[in-house]
């Protein structure tokens, strides 16, 4: 867990004078997000809310893969919050991790040949791919605050045998 | 450099990419697509196993990992040939502290595109724990 140990080890020094204006704005941007995180919490799904945190937390700078990963940001966090409100009821519960290119992704996983992963980006765009067998399916939708029927078909798809 | 051709990486080689991010990893042993996802400039790092042997490839990992100040969590492992057979390219890019470096390149540009490529290589990877 050294890159969370680093990644706190930055955040709390942003709370001393000597950091930059960017370190400040960094925080604040987080803190928004966790308010808008710990909102969302209420209506359930709150481990999955946790995964979520700890990701933003993680994954807060640049470079958080060691391969110049751009920052997660916070308005990306909000949207990713929002979708994780909309999973339909009774989907599998999926594994939350970030894109190189600062996005967050949200994975439902059966086997390496049936595997489903939707990113969410900051506009609100869900670019998703799975791979079923030797099908794959890609595209990118709107997220407009109800999970878009592919996805929701995706998902179900994934999870029957 | 034609679509899917890779001149100066034999099809059988192995190519290492280091994982130093945990949740790139899944609880059962494999690795996630994430993992093989192109960076912003869409040159993706790995590091051709060659004639290393093993313990040299480790150390080639350890040192990525110590000059980003990362955790090696380990490595995923994948046949050249598979990633030039779904029309990547691999091409040679030598670093003084790592000549068996090289990227992956040739990614389409828009995301869904590339997710689908990343699961596919992600599906033929086998992820190998550091110590």
């Amino acid at each position: 867990m050294a890159a969370t140990l680093t990644c706190s080890a930055l955040l709390s020094s942003a709370a001393t004078p000597q950091v930059s204006d960017e370190s400040k704005f960094i925080q604040r941007e987080i803190d928004l997000s966790w308010d808008s995180i710990r909102l969302t919490r209420t209506i359930g799904r709150a481990d999955l809310f946790e995964e979520l945190d700890s990701v933003a937390r993680e994954c807060a700078l640049p470079n958080w893969d060691g391969y110049d990963a751009h920052a997660v940001g916070a308005a990306t966090i909000r949207e990713a919050a929002r979708f994780l409100r909309a999973i339909p009821d009774g989907a599998a519960r999926p594994a939350i991790s970030a894109d190189p290119d600062g996005q967050i992704s949200v994975e439902w996983h059966v086997s390496p040949k049936r595997t489903f992963s939707v990113s969410v980006s900051q506009d609100g765009e869900l670019h998703y791919a799975a791979l079923i067998g030797s099908s794959r399916h890609f595209g990118t939708v709107p997220f407009l605050g109800e999970c878009p029927g592919v996805i929701a078909d995706l998902i179900q798809r994934i999870g029957q045998p | 450099m034609k679509r899917g051709s890779s001149p100066s990486v034999p099809g059988e080689e192995q190519l290492a990419r280091f994982v130093l991010y945990s949740r790139w990893l899944r609880a059962d042993g494999t690795v996630r697509p994430e993992a093989f996802s192109p960076p912003p400039d869409l040159n993706l790092s790995v590091t051709r196993h060659a004639s290393l042997a093993e313990t040299e490839l480790w150390s080639r990992g350890l040192r990525v990992a110590e000059q980003v100040r990362r955790a090696l969590y380990g490595r995923a492992d994948v046949v050249c040939g598979r990633v030039v057979a779904i029309g990547l390219h691999v091409e040679p890019a030598e670093q003084e502290e790592n000549p068996q470096h090289a990227h992956i390149t040739g990614w389409p540009d828009d995301k869904p595109a590339q997710k689908s490529l990343a699961q596919r290589i992600a599906a033929e990877a086998r992820f190998s724990a550091y110590g």
